[in-house]
């Protein structure tokens, strides 16, 4: 269990671990880090009062869906951009006010194969998404005017 | 069934159709909760083809074959296999105004492909749903890989290719289903590998057992 505890604390991602009455069990370090929130504050608080911004209907739907069919659920950051409101300082700033986040939903379920908690798993994407945006931008836009080119005004016309 | 190699008996097949259907039937009631859509699930049908030949008994169900959109996602427990969720290319706008319901505003961005992402995310549940309900009554557990999602595309053999070689024989079932009072339809297919039999014979046989 120590090397469990271990490899959960050092781990480059966010893991929350909440149970069906959507309390928080497990808020490793990567959390603490950038939502500022130590863990002792946070385990046994339900998720909605420690983080409102999760109220949304993507979040409530994953959730349902694991609970129900205990399947695996993605959350892509190009749809949502983050679950977690985590404010950006620094260089990537410029590009995104919050951490862009990818997140899965994970059932994890006991002897019986019932889904007893959810783990939330989240990876900082700004990097690529920055990238992303980047490349999509010059694929959209005229690089000597900057005005949007001919295929943007082709797509436009289709839709 | 057709291509019948007699890796089911009369019985098993009976029961494995009919257990789909069950599990179809508890997977649409429960989606109209989770995702607060109308489903609608035709009677499964249980096929076991050569890997080879998949490509055309997908052919023969869907019309659309060679422009679709097409979500993809595998699963691994006792029994593995592929499941594919095709629908009409062009349904991708529906499903955008059906279940983007997020205060999230995209419209004003043509940088983000919105309509993929939505149909990945509502396509994983649906696959879930379906899957889950099966083993859930076999009482097998299952995981899933993140799902694999294309627009406009043509559906090719070599998707088939990676989990299956040619010889194999895969266990092929599959329903057509609507969504909304049919203002989307479609078809799911869950394809398993030859090495699945064994293992869903067994979870067959241990659940008449319990019925006895």
């Amino acid at each position: 269990m120590k090397g469990y505890s271990q490899i959960l604390e050092s781990i480059n991602i966010g893991i929350v671990i909440i149970d069906k009455e959507f309390n928080i069990v497990e808020w490793n370090a990567w959390m603490a880090n950038y939502s500022e929130k130590r863990e002792d504050d946070v385990l046994g608080e339900n998720i909605y009062k420690v983080f409102p911004e999760l109220d949304r209907v993507c979040f409530n739907r994953g959730c349902k869906s694991v609970f129900s069919f205990g399947n695996l659920v993605f959350l892509s950051s190009k749809l949502h951009k983050f679950l977690f409101p985590f404010k950006l300082s620094g260089a990537y700033s410029a590009s995104f006010e919050y951490m862009q986040q990818s997140c899965y939903l994970i059932p994890i379920k006991d002897e019986n194969g019932e889904t007893t908690s959810l783990m939330i798993n989240v990876h900082d994407v700004t990097e690529n998404a920055i990238l992303e945006k980047h490349l999509k931008e010059l694929s959209y836009v005229d690089g000597l005017t900057g005005v949007y080119n001919r295929r943007t005004f082709e797509r436009r016309l289709v839709e | 069934m057709s291509d019948n190699v007699n890796f089911f008996n009369d019985e098993e097949t009976d029961a494995l159709q009919e257990l789909m259907n069950i599990a179809f039937g508890q997977a649409a009631a429960e989606l109209a909760e989770v995702i607060d859509i109308s489903v609608t699930l035709s009677f499964p049908k249980l096929n076991i083809v050569k890997v080879s030949d998949l490509m055309n008994h997908i052919a023969d169900d869907v019309k659309y074959i060679n422009k679709c959109n097409l979500v993809e996602q595998r699963y691994k427990g006792d029994t593995g296999g592929v499941a594919y969720l095709i629908f009409p290319h062009g349904t991708e706008k529906e499903f955008v105004s059906m279940f983007h319901m997020d205060e999230e505003d995209n419209d004003h961005e043509v940088f983000i492909d919105v309509e993929r992402e939505v149909l990945s995310e509502v396509g994983n549940i649906l696959i879930g749903a379906c899957i889950s309900k099966i083993f859930d009554l076999l009482k097998t557990n299952v995981t899933y890989t993140p799902p694999h999602t294309m627009i406009g595309h043509k559906f090719e053999n070599h998707f088939l290719k990676g989990c299956f070689t040619g010889e194999d024989y895969a266990i092929m079932l599959n329903t057509g289903f609507s969504l909304s009072e049919k203002t989307i339809e479609g078809y799911l297919f869950l394809v398993n590998c030859q090495s699945s039999i064994e293992p869903l014979k067994k979870a067959l046989a241990d659940l008449f057992e319990s019925y006895e």
